[in-house]
């Protein structure tokens, strides 16, 4: 009889009211996703076929694919993408190693764990520029890490001026915002794991590490996937330190996907070079979000 | 709320002007009188107008008397000023020059970056407006405004560079006090060993330059060992910055930094502090910071002339801004810009004279008298400095690289000279920094 009343006319009415409301809801995101997302990748895409003298102000000429030729064989634009993917290859499972045990740390039942937690929250709170700034000043070579180091009998080191340890400079600071930031989701997400898992575990003679491997981990999954992407995303396109610190270098160790597009979009107005790069970094970060919802998603479909 | 508020009145405003202009542009833009003559007409007939002045050069609290002054004398042209950082000068212009045919009027000109301003579309052509500009001004900032035999902006400021030195240190060393005499010019040879004995008597640096990384102040060493300014050809995009002599320069650079003679990881902002703060024995720098070093009762210093390599011809930094015009100004806007750009640089010695302090000398030749009676150089510590500029401008003044390419010239050079401050083999960097040049300009070709 359901069959007979889904497709009377009242019920197709409803229907009909439910797709509207359905429509009219959804309208204002998907306005904002052409208008933010569809249409700058379009206009990049455009813009990356076409070639004029920068910043001149006569239109630009329609070349195909030959910014991309100049591109591909550029030199520098390969160190940029292996300098990207060194950077991003180690900050990620870095920073997620970290915000994991700390938030797996976190709650268990220490002492002011409120406390621990806002103070490592904290740094995400400050302006990157901020934070920036601060860890340049701290990390120079006459600066206060180097004089800590000095005082205790070390090396000092040059850390943002050196070639050699300007990534791990990098992902320090990178790793000082981003801890505390992905940390307070897994704590979200460890809190939303029932208690009965841990009960029975215990029951059943499991110990801490079987119980974080068996329990914890497949638990976390989704929340996992979802730091993992976002952190991804974040840390591909990392400008703000490199810009205001580094500039690229030294020897061009820091000039990143993004910071290189940035300098031939705006310091060398050359938008098209700049563009082309642009969906190179685009289809990158595709290809490894993709790579990482293989990992982490596919068995989701199996729960 | 008040920043809200403030933003919708001015955009009001602004719409309200654009009005107005467009319907005085429909009453009197068949006037003959505008056309053809040196003084340019002014807005005063036309009824108010306003002009957007982007600027990198001055603060606007600084620039805010000239602005004021000009205001007095031309009631009904109204200069609004955003200071824009140097670092971001460029994109600003490309975005604002590029994107709103009207938002940036006049702006000012980093005189290297006349060519591929003028390449770009960027620049009005003034040799019309102004055609006995020579007598008004410098010879090199006449021949930094031209582009072939354009004159495509209005120079209004030029500089030199001296070298100061902290008389205490340099005693504590026994270090005879150099001569502010340019035929006394010591060599970069001895400046680097007296700066060692310096360091080693208690100061904390022994030479620092101003501009750390910046060609500017770095081209007259290449140039004085012979190297040249990077560039050769026709239109100057071959690079040549790999030859004997820029090797020669930079491997002394990079010594400086590698014997800790001079600081790393130091922004250009930052050096000034450091002499000033008496830890410096040697400051290579503009004259500009003389009333930061003047204003430190204890800081005893002299200055000396930019020092040069042995046996090479002595070369010192010049040039500093002109005013472009945005093209794609109407004619009502382009009137009220050319008499601004002509308040700036010619009328009665130009912007100086209503500047309280000076800190560069104007291109202007009877403004630059103001420049040299400035009561900072009046200080005792300064004594020799304003005929040793007058002598550096009139004979060791060297511009910078002149090519459509400097943009793309500038950025690869400041990050081979910070990849030399940071260890890196000046002959390495220098030839990567070629290999880049070749790739940069390539579009050139």
């Amino acid at each position: 009889m359901s069959t007979m009343s889904s497709t009377g006319p009242r019920a197709r009415t409803r229907r009909h009211r439910n797709a509207l409301a359905a429509v009219a809801f959804l309208a204002p995101t998907l306005a904002l996703i052409i208008v933010l997302r569809i249409m700058p990748t379009a206009t990049a895409a455009g813009d990356a076929m076409r070639s004029g003298l920068p910043g001149s102000l006569a239109p630009p000429e329609f070349v195909g694919l030959e910014v991309f030729g100049r591109l591909f064989q550029s030199e520098s634009f390969w160190q940029s993408v292996r300098q990207t993917l060194v950077f991003n290859l180690l900050v990620n499972p870095l920073q997620i190693l970290i915000a994991l045990l700390l938030a797996v740390l976190l709650t268990r039942n220490l002492p002011a764990s409120g406390l621990w937690r806002t103070l490592i929250f904290l740094p995400s709170a400050v302006p990157l520029a901020g934070s920036t700034i601060i860890w340049g000043i701290g990390l120079r070579p006459e600066g206060p890490v180097n004089g800590l180091l000095d005082l205790a009998g070390m090396t000092t080191q040059p850390c943002f001026t050196s070639p050699d340890q300007v990534i791990a400079s990098m992902i320090i600071l990178a790793s000082w915002i981003g801890v505390g930031y992905w940390m307070v989701f897994l704590i979200a997400g460890l809190k939303d794991i029932s208690p009965v898992y841990y009960e029975a575990a215990c029951i059943d003679g499991a110990g801490p590490l079987r119980t974080f491997f068996s329990i914890t981990l497949p638990m976390l999954r989704r929340p996992l996937l979802f730091v993992l992407v976002a952190d991804t995303v974040a840390n591909f396109v990392l400008f703000a330190p490199v810009h205001i610190l580094t500039g690229g270098g030294p020897e061009k160790q820091s000039n990143f996907l993004m910071y290189d597009i940035y300098n031939r979009g705006y310091q060398l107005s050359d938008p098209y070079t700049s563009s082309a790069e642009l969906l190179v970094l685009l289809a990158l970060m595709i290809v490894i979000v993709i790579v990482q919802f293989r990992l982490l998603g596919s068995s989701d479909a199996g729960e | 709320m008040a920043i809200h508020n403030g933003v919708t009145r001015r955009f009001a405003f602004r719409a309200g002007l654009v009005a107005l202009s467009l319907a005085l542009a429909a009453c009197g833009s068949s006037d003959p009188a505008a056309e053809g003559e040196s003084d340019p007409p002014a807005g005063d007939s036309s009824g108010p107008i306003t002009i957007t002045y982007a600027g990198a050069a001055y603060a606007a609290d600084q620039i805010q008397p000239v602005l004021d002054a000009f205001m007095d004398a031309h009631p009904d042209i109204t200069v609004e000023y955003e200071s824009v950082p140097f670092e971001d000068f460029n994109s600003v212009l490309a975005a604002r020059l590029s994107n709103a045919s009207d938002a940036i009027d006049v702006f000012d000109v980093d005189m290297p970056r006349t060519d591929a301003y003028m390449a770009r579309g960027w620049l009005a052509d003034l040799t019309q407006t102004f055609p006995d500009l020579a007598e008004s001004v410098d010879p090199g900032s006449l021949e930094a405004a031209t582009v072939g035999d354009q004159l495509v902006t209005m120079p209004y400021q030029t500089s030199t560079n001296i070298m100061y030195y902290n008389a205490s240190l340099l005693e504590a060393a026994g270090v005879p006090l150099p001569s502010a005499d340019p035929a006394e010019r010591l060599t970069w040879e001895e400046v680097t060993e007296q700066a060692r004995a310096a360091q080693e008597a208690g100061a904390q640096y022994g030479i620092v330059f101003d501009q750390i990384d910046r060609y500017y102040q770095l081209e007259p060493l290449a140039i004085s060992t012979g190297g040249g300014p990077g560039a050769t050809g026709e239109s100057n995009l071959e690079p040549d910055v790999t030859n004997e002599g820029w090797i020669k320069a930079f491997d002394w650079y990079g010594s400086l930094f590698a014997d800790g003679l001079s600081p790393r990881g130091v922004a250009v902002a930052e050096t000034p502090e450091m002499f000033a703060a008496g830890q410096t024995a040697f400051y290579v720098g503009g004259p500009w910071w003389g009333s930061m070093f003047v204003d430190n009762a204890d800081l005893q210093f002299g200055v000396a002339p930019f020092p040069a390599f042995e046996g090479g011809e002595p070369a010192t930094p010049t040039g500093g801004w002109s005013l472009g015009m945005n093209p794609k100004a109407d004619e009502e806007t382009a009137a009220a810009v050319a008499t601004f750009m002509k308040f700036m640089g010619v009328d009665d010695g130009g912007y100086a004279q209503y500047l309280t302090a000076l800190a560069v000398p104007p291109s202007n030749l009877e403004g630059s008298g103001k420049f040299y009676d400035s009561e900072v150089f009046t200080d005792s510590r300064f004594a020799g400095v304003v005929d040793l500029m007058k002598d550096e401008l009139a004979n060791t003044a060297t511009l910078r690289l002149q090519t459509v390419g400097y943009v793309e010239f500038e950025d690869v050079m400041t990050k081979a000279f910070s990849d030399i401050i940071n260890g890196t083999d000046a002959a390495d960097a220098l030839k990567t920094a070629e290999a880049d040049l070749v790739e940069a300009w390539a579009k050139f070709q």
